[in-house]
């Protein structure tokens, strides 16, 4: 059984449509990138699969049970976690907190386990440290890494990682693609959008391109990204 | 026969009042949306306009259409004062604050007027504006047709200035974005100050208006700025256009309150109905208020 | 805490003024201090304890305990019906949703009697209660409610349901893609609230004798809990305390004498201290140490 199965899934704002029946599996254990120009509607489908927002039409199912009706804390509990853009914070808890929070109701733990599984998670990620400082003083790649400790915390099967890796630099994109492979080797299926192309290539096992909602290619990194059509996406028809 | 004359009669009234409302809710529309402030102050600005008039057409017999601008400028610089000096600290700052430090202040302009002119209801007795309009089988009294009339003409006039004059510009260019409009070289402490000096006046000229029919007292407040809220939720929190809608939805659901059922259930009519309309069309009747 | 009763009845009547301003309070600030949920509604289950517990006493002959409880139950279940629907909204649309439910409220228990011609309220009159001699009960029951609020919130500073509140209050979007049930907390914590301000209504109109719609559904009740609050320390478990009894204090030292100007002080020091002491009087020993008072900008 497949872990997410997008089918059709229709996204329109009045006369703007933002995802033109979009579909997209995803194996158990696989990491999916999912690449575009801006604009493409990838953080709308992103969106979609996490529960923070509704399709127009279409519907989103994980290992067989479809997430319609469902607000964004059940979709956590059933599964889908998904990392913020621009990474959220409980401005006053302490670091370890805002990572308990995701352990103690994403995953479900009682207060001891859910504190020492915040720690660990945070230690994964590099930010150990921290654990006791306010959230607030973290810097914005700290912020991320955080971000990403507390979606793992939830438990969730299914990781959407949302531009997670943005603004690092090469040393620190290659740090934490070895943490996500890490990951899928725990068991966790990962649906990645990034623009930094070489973390695509290095990570993912399949790639998705959208452009304008529509899903223009699909298949292995290194194929993908040589399609003209995808180029031409990019790069607009001059280049090509 | 007669009960539609009845029913139509009960929409002008509610109509006539109706105008007063927005015009009284404006002021507190326009703060809250381009300050983010919910004034609970608001209904004294008001109180203090309707003071003014009194006080002005009383001792010294000015003609009460002559207070208004008096009134305007009065209240217009007080605010302007209120903002600079205290509220400009509460910029930033979530909800609450803005909201306990205008309650604070709410306190104080109650209490002092309540020292100063006491407890007593007061009420202005013009000659001219003790006649009715007789337009049909209806009955217009003058005094609510010259304050809904001057009311509805503020709203318009503000709404001209927003759209139209620099000052407008540099309002709306705040509201939407703060951070841009410094950039382009708006000063948002100054625009801040400068929108509630506005509002304020123009709740000062609507207290002027509302003293022409009804009874001035330190306490009136309250209920405007209940009143104001209403409005501004039913026209659409931010769209400062709406209170229009929502002034004359809140007078007409008041005057069939009064008409068909009783005078002391119009406030649970309009509270239920502000209820409703909070909980099921958030963007106000219009649909074109900010959602949170 | 536990003052014998051998105290003189003056302060004893002070304390338990203290007490249950505290425990209103404190109650308010579980929603607004920990879920970030600004409800400017609470009085009507003040007022709603406090005509039910008067009506089992009076109409139905029952005991002040029974009554009570009774009006506990039926807060707890107009919470629950009310809040459902109203916890949906957020932020200033919450706010003025709570006030108009509340003012709604009030309207409705002024024109009961007439309505519905069940004789319930007594209208604008109001209801009285059999007298009652000394402050022993009011002072142990007030005491006990207080106790329960204070208890409460300690507990939230350290257990899952405290983290999962705490998280709506500082980031109710995050909370809710991290598996918070943001709404299902938060009811919990309103119907909670409710039932402590039901009890709270129905011992002081007990109390004073005395039940008045205008009095028991007015707003200056939600005004005293949240300025109490806020001066105290919003989000902290002895804030709304210590705010209870700075203001009770102050009322009983200035009121009596200058109604008008002492509420013009009051005035003042709401505008003030908010401005300067954002993190409440709870803040002051730590601006004091000189260092950085919590919560300011």
């Amino acid at each position: 059984m497949k872990i997410l199965d997008v089918r059709k899934v229709r996204k329109q704002f009045g006369a703007l449509v933002a995802l033109h029946d979009v579909d997209l599996t995803l194996e158990e254990g696989e990491i999916l990138g999912v690449i575009g120009p801006n604009g493409a509607g990838k953080s709308t489908l992103f969106n979609i699969v996490a529960g923070l927002d509704n399709p127009t039409a279409g519907a989103v199912y994980f290992r067989g049970r479809s997430t319609a009706g469902l607000g964004a804390d059940a979709v956590c509990r059933l599964g889908i976690a998904k990392t913020f853009q621009i990474p959220q914070l409980y401005p006053r808890l302490r670091v370890e907190e805002n990572v308990l929070v995701a352990a103690l109701y994403g995953h479900g733990s009682d207060l001891a386990t859910g504190r020492k599984d915040a720690r660990d998670w945070l230690a994964f990620v590099g930010l150990g440290a921290k654990a006791d400082s306010p959230a607030d003083s973290l810097s914005v790649s700290e912020r991320r890494r955080a971000d990403l400790a507390r979606v793992l915390a939830t438990g969730a099967p299914l990781l959407l990682l949302d531009e997670n890796m943005a603004g690092l630099n090469q040393a620190e994109v290659d740090g934490v693609v070895r943490l996500l492979r890490e990951v899928r080797a725990r068991g966790r299926s990962l649906l990645v959008t990034e623009h930094i192309m070489q973390a695509i290539l290095d990570l993912a096992d399949r790639v998705v391109v959208l452009n304008y909602g529509e899903k223009i290619a699909e298949g292995r990194p290194a194929d993908v990204m040589r399609d003209p059509v995808v180029v031409k996406a990019y790069l607009g028809d001059a280049v090509v | 026969m007669n009960a539609l004359v009845d029913f139509a009669q009960t929409l002008v009234n509610g109509i006539l009042q109706g105008g007063v409302y927005a015009a009284a809710a404006v002021g507190l529309s326009l703060i809250f949306g381009v300050s983010g402030i919910l004034n609970a102050a608001h209904g004294e600005l008001v109180m203090l306009g309707a003071f003014t008039t009194y006080w002005l057409f009383t001792l010294w017999h000015i003609d009460p259409l002559l207070t208004l601008p008096i009134s305007f400028a009065l209240l217009a610089t007080f605010g302007y004062g209120l903002q600079r000096f205290v509220l400009n600290r509460t910029m930033g700052q979530p909800l609450l604050l803005s909201l306990l430090v205008t309650f604070g202040i709410s306190l104080i302009l109650i209490n002092v007027a309540l020292r100063v002119w006491s407890g007593d209801y007061r009420m202005m007795r013009m000659p001219y504006f003790d006649h009715s309009l007789l337009v049909g089988p209806f009955v217009l009294p003058l005094s609510r047709v010259a304050a809904c009339v001057v009311g509805i003409a503020m709203v318009v006039g503000l709404s001209w200035l927003l759209a139209r004059t620099r000052l407008g510009r540099m309002i709306r260019a705040t509201a939407q974005d703060w951070e841009m409009a410094r950039l382009v070289g708006v000063n948002p402490h100054r625009v801040y100050a400068l929108t509630f000096a506005l509002g304020a006046g123009i709740s000062g000229v609507a207290g002027s208006l509302i003293a022409f029919y009804a009874p001035v007292e330190p306490n009136m407040g309250l209920t405007y700025t209940l009143f104001a809220f209403a409005v501004v939720v039913l026209g659409g929190l931010g769209y400062t256009g709406g209170v229009v809608w929502g002034g004359l939805t809140l007078g007409i659901a008041q005057a069939l309150t009064e008409t068909y059922l009783e005078a002391g259930l119009s406030l649970l009519v309009a509270f239920l109905l502000l209820y409703v309309i909070l909980r099921f069309m958030p963007a106000g009747i219009m649909g074109k208020g900010r959602l949170e | 805490m536990l003052l014998p009763l051998a105290i003189r009845p003056y302060p004893l009547r002070v304390a338990t003024v203290i007490f249950m301003w505290a425990a209103l309070a404190g109650s308010w600030n579980l929603l607004a201090g920990y879920a970030g949920a600004v409800d400017l509604g609470p009085v009507v289950y003040y007022g709603l304890g406090a005509f039910v517990t008067a009506a089992g006493m009076v109409k139905g002959g029952w005991p002040f305990i029974v009554s009570a409880a009774v009006a506990g139950v039926v807060a707890m279940i107009i919470a629950f019906l009310v809040g459902t629907p109203t916890l949906r909204l957020r932020g200033a649309y919450f706010a003025i949703g709570t006030l108009a439910l509340a003012e709604s409220g009030k309207q409705l228990a002024l024109a009961w009697d007439r309505l519905t011609k069940i004789p319930l309220t007594g209208g604008s009159a109001g209801i009285s209660l059999p007298l009652t001699r000394g402050y022993t009960l009011f002072y142990y029951v007030m005491l006990t409610l207080m106790a329960a609020v204070v208890a409460t919130a300690l507990w939230l500073r350290d257990s899952r349901f405290g983290y999962g509140l705490r998280a709506v209050g500082e980031n109710d979007r995050l909370a809710e893609a991290s598996g918070v049930d943001i709404h299902g907390l938060k009811r919990r914590v309103y119907v909670g609230s409710a039932l402590v301000i039901a009890l709270t209504g129905g011992t002081a109109g007990y109390w004073l004798s005395y039940v008045n719609a205008a009095e028991v559904f007015s707003a200056s009740v939600t005004f005293q809990m949240v300025v109490m609050t806020l001066l105290g320390g919003l989000g902290t478990p002895l804030g709304p305390v210590l705010g209870a009894a700075f203001l009770t204090l102050c009322s009983e030292f200035l009121g009596t004498r200058f109604v008008y100007h002492y509420l013009i002080a009051i005035g003042v020091i709401i505008v003030i201290i908010p401005l300067f002491l954002p993190a409440g009087l709870v803040g002051l020993p730590r601006l004091w140490r000189g260092e950085r008072a919590p919560g300011s900008a």
